[in-house]
């Protein structure tokens, strides 16, 4: 395809099914339970999101799996899963490979006997049978299979003494947290640091409508910062610290404003058929402030967002430092 | 959220009283899944002696990953001695007839963290139990079962017999199960939780046994589905924006609500969905919440009541009031 | 008993992992409903003020069953606990009086072999010390700690934040590196 010669290069890729996680009258954010309901496209000011639950990123699956797989190989400690969450593990595999093979049917095959299953990922070549329970059948345990076949980090929430319990997760993606510190904790417990959150009680309502969650419904939520890091490492886990500490810093201090990322996550609840555990998977997308400047709507949308964000949330998502002369840069015209 | 259309695809009567019910889609194919100790809410029409249509929850008892049937066993309860009538309508149900429901919904899940699972039934409540029996079996989980039946009256026992691998062998005296009971409730390993379905008062026991072994709350599960009336309750009025009205005894705040033409939204009206949970404003004198639903917080606070089951409490001056807020 | 968890003012939202008795000393009440209980006495720090809480437990225990352990430090501690978890039944109940840091460490052993929260109770004297984790090189740092404090880790010699996070499989606070921004 040939595309006309441009000062402004045309929109394309990621951009374009960049889920924008701000709706159209938007203009100040706060955290809130703002979910609704998943498998519904959502069409932005670039192009559409949101028609499947599972995002395999089109052009960038491939590399984005690599580094999954790169990180699950050299920390297995990003995989936790505690006494008891096996049968949640599985329950979660089946519901996201039948998942996958009804909404991209081009690549990906499940065929069913009884509790005998048989994956074909024609996109990464994985060719594999298993006998559902059958921990012997799989390569890795079903958590991780799924990891390795999908970006989304995995986290799954269990009721226990009347809470929800973050009881296992694969998480290579993180944001500024650690999976092996938290498994084990109310959802309550990892929340604490963030302001409003837990003091507002949105925290408890959030936990109400998890509880509530039925079987076979599936919501979403978006959830954004700007990244901690100045490129598009989605790596930005506590453990990784050292290696990314110094990102910003230096972005700031060399006033790359156009490097720095709004990293935007993308979480999908699904009540598990089999166990009732419930699912708190996060896709994370990277898309830079240059990138956005590029689209008028939502370069004027941000700024007017992270501007408008009061000291202490701006302090918490850590870019209560930087966000003037960035959004300043972010709301200057395009020079032709 | 969407009813299902289901037709009646199976009907046993074998034993009496207890109508093993099964449910399909008409054109066949598979079911929304469901975890183990969900329940089926059927809409039961109005009409044949029921005064208004009911919505009635029923345990499922089959294998609930991707099933292409629903299977519930229902304990036939006299119109005649209280009760609602929707029981005495599945009785009636032929094979084809057509059935709506909502999709199953659970608040009776087994504890994934729990090492072992002591299991507690009287009567049809052994029903969301067999669906816990059989995800412990395919999960190799270790779970005890003290089942407590009328002689010739027991549901089920095929599937208890080959789930427990016969060992579970029911009772027909209370006493008997009950000292079985004392004993069993002082010989499980740390990491063991106890579940129990039947009516209220054998709960209420099997609770209060757990305690005086000392058991904390946070091990003791109990699925709600009361089969005893509440209390009918004191009349009391009600206030919505400009109009009043009188609720009776025995006539639920929900039933009053929708006898003067509000559509509260509800589900379960036994007071543990939560559906029709209601604002109350500050003309109200009191709630007797009753509602399993609610927290205690919520409860204390007095500013919200569910329309099911909650009526108003009195004041000083004897008034009874509730002033719900649409 | 000097105190119960009750008393306490509710606590701000930031320390929602961080059990009250950690923060300040606070001695939980006995839970009359149980029907055996281990008492572990960990006498790594004010013995005299261990003492005095555990014989408050043991008086308002009177007639029940009570296992009474004396253990020189946290190792030992968790040894006796799960020594006595082995044969317990349901209807256990564990007191554990001692600093904060040996009771955080038993409570985490505690919630390893299967016991709720409502099944625990701990008699604290001492909140000084802390035990932080290094989530870059997963060392524990042990040292006289308030929260939000820095300490240089033991294992690679970055200095930590001690982060008012506390983790209920381990006992331990979440440490990270304080300067990671600074070039």
């Amino acid at each position: 395809m040939t595309v006309a010669a441009h000062a402004v290069r045309p929109l394309a890729g990621p951009t374009t099914r960049l889920p924008w996680p701000f709706p159209d009258d938007l203009e100040s954010f706060r955290y809130s339970v703002n979910v609704e309901p998943a498998r519904v496209p959502r069409p932005t000011a670039a192009g559409e999101w949101g028609a499947h639950i599972v995002d395999l990123g089109a052009e960038e699956y491939g590399a984005m799996m690599a580094e999954r797989r790169r990180i699950l190989d050299a920390d297995p400690h990003r995989v936790r899963i505690l006494p008891g969450m096996l049968p949640a593990c599985w329950d979660l595999l089946l519901y996201y490979l039948r998942d996958l093979a009804i909404s991209f049917p081009h690549i990906m095959e499940l065929t069913e006997d009884g509790d005998r299953f048989h994956w074909r990922n024609h996109a990464l070549g994985t060719d594999q049978s298993f006998v559902l329970g059958d921990a012997a059948s799989l390569p890795h345990d079903p958590m991780t299979f799924l990891g390795r076949e999908i970006p989304d980090d995995l986290l799954l929430v269990k009721e226990r003494d009347g809470r929800l319990c973050f009881d296992a997760g694969l998480v290579t993606f993180a944001a500024a947290w650690s999976v092996s510190f938290d498994v084990g904790m109310t959802m309550d417990e990892i929340h604490n640091p963030v302001p409003r959150l837990t003091r507002e009680g949105i925290t408890s309502r959030a936990e109400q409508f998890l509880r509530r969650l039925p079987a076979d419904q599936v919501y979403r939520r978006v959830n954004w910062t700007l990244s901690a890091s100045g490129s598009r490492k989605l790596d930005v886990s506590l453990e990784e610290l050292p290696a990314w500490g110094t990102d910003i810093p230096a972005l700031v201090r060399d006033e790359d404003w156009g490097r720095l990322q709004l990293r935007i996550e993308v979480e999908h609840f699904v009540r598990l058929p089999m166990t009732g555990a419930v699912t708190f998977n996060i896709r994370t997308h990277m898309t830079s402030l240059d990138e956005i400047r590029r689209v008028p709507a939502w370069r004027e949308q941000l700024a007017r967002v992270v501007l408008e964000l009061p000291e202490d949330l701006a302090t918490y998502k850590g870019f209560a430092d930087y966000r003037e002369p960035a959004m300043a840069w972010l709301r200057r015209e395009v020079s032709v | 959220m969407g009813r299902l259309r289901l037709v009646v695809a199976g009907i046993d009567d074998t034993v009496p009283a207890v109508r093993r019910l099964v449910l399909a889609a008409p054109q066949g194919g598979e079911l929304p899944s469901y975890t183990p100790g969900s329940h089926l809410v059927l809409d039961v029409p109005a009409g044949a002696g029921r005064e208004r249509a009911l919505a009635n929850a029923y345990s499922l008892v089959g294998e609930g990953l991707h099933p292409s049937r629903y299977e519930i066993a229902v304990l036939l309860c006299d119109p005649h001695g209280g009760a609602a009538g929707g029981s005495a309508w599945v009785h009636t149900l032929r094979t084809g007839d057509p059935v709506t429901a909502m999709p199953p919904r659970s608040s009776f899940a087994p504890v994934q963290a729990a090492t072992r699972h002591l299991l507690v039934a009287a009567g049809i409540g052994i029903t969301p139990l067999v669906s816990h029996l059989r995800f412990h079996a395919r999960w190799g989980r270790e779970a005890e079962l003290l089942y407590l039946h009328r002689a010739g009256r027991g549901a089920l026992l095929d599937e208890v017999a080959e789930l427990t691998g016969g060992v579970a062998s029911p009772f027909h005296d209370r006493a008997d199960l009950l000292s079985r009971l004392r004993e069993r409730l002082l010989d499980q390993p740390i990491g063991t939780h106890l579940y129990t379905c039947g009516p209220t008062g054998f709960m209420d026991l099997v609770v209060s046994e757990a305690q005086e072994a000392g058991w904390p709350a946070s091990r003791i599960h109990l699925e709600h589905f009361g089969l005893d009336d509440l209390d009918p309750g004191e009349p009391f009025d009600v206030t919505v924006g400009e109009r009043r009205f009188e609720v009776a005894s025995g006539v639920s705040l929900l039933e009053a609500m929708e006898q003067q033409g509000y559509a509260v939204p509800n589900l379960c009206r036994q007071g543990v969905c939560g559906e029709c949970r209601l604002d109350l404003g500050p003309a109200t004198t009191g709630v007797w919440h009753r509602d399993l639903y609610l927290t205690d917080d919520d409860k204390a606070a007095g500013d919200c009541a569910m329309a099911c089951v909650s009526r108003a409490l009195p004041a000083a001056d004897g008034r009874s009031h509730l002033e719900v807020s649409l | 008993m000097t105190g119960t968890a009750t008393e306490s003012a509710p606590h701000p939202p930031h320390y929602t992992s961080v059990p009250d008795w950690s923060r300040e000393p606070l001695v939980q009440p006995v839970d009359p409903l149980g029907r055996v209980h281990t008492v572990i006495e960990v006498v790594d720090g004010d013995r005299v003020a261990t003492r005095a809480v555990v014989a408050g437990w043991l008086a308002a225990l009177a007639g029940a069953q009570v296992r009474h352990h004396t253990c020189e430090d946290t190792s030992a501690a968790v040894a006796a606990l799960e020594d006595d978890l082995v044969a317990a039944r349901v209807g256990h109940r564990v007191l554990v009086a001692g600093s904060a840091d040996a009771c955080l460490a038993v409570r985490a052993a505690g919630v390893r072999a299967g016991l709720a929260d409502d099944e625990m109770g701990f008699g604290v004297v001492s909140v000084a010390t802390r035990t932080v984790w290094c989530v870059h090189c997963s060392a524990a740092t042990v040292a006289e700690l308030a929260l939000d404090d820095v300490v240089a880790c033991s294992g690679c010699t970055r200095n930590l934040l001690v982060y008012p996070h506390v983790s209920r499989r381990t006992g331990q606070h979440l440490g990270f590196m304080v300067d990671a921004e600074e070039a």
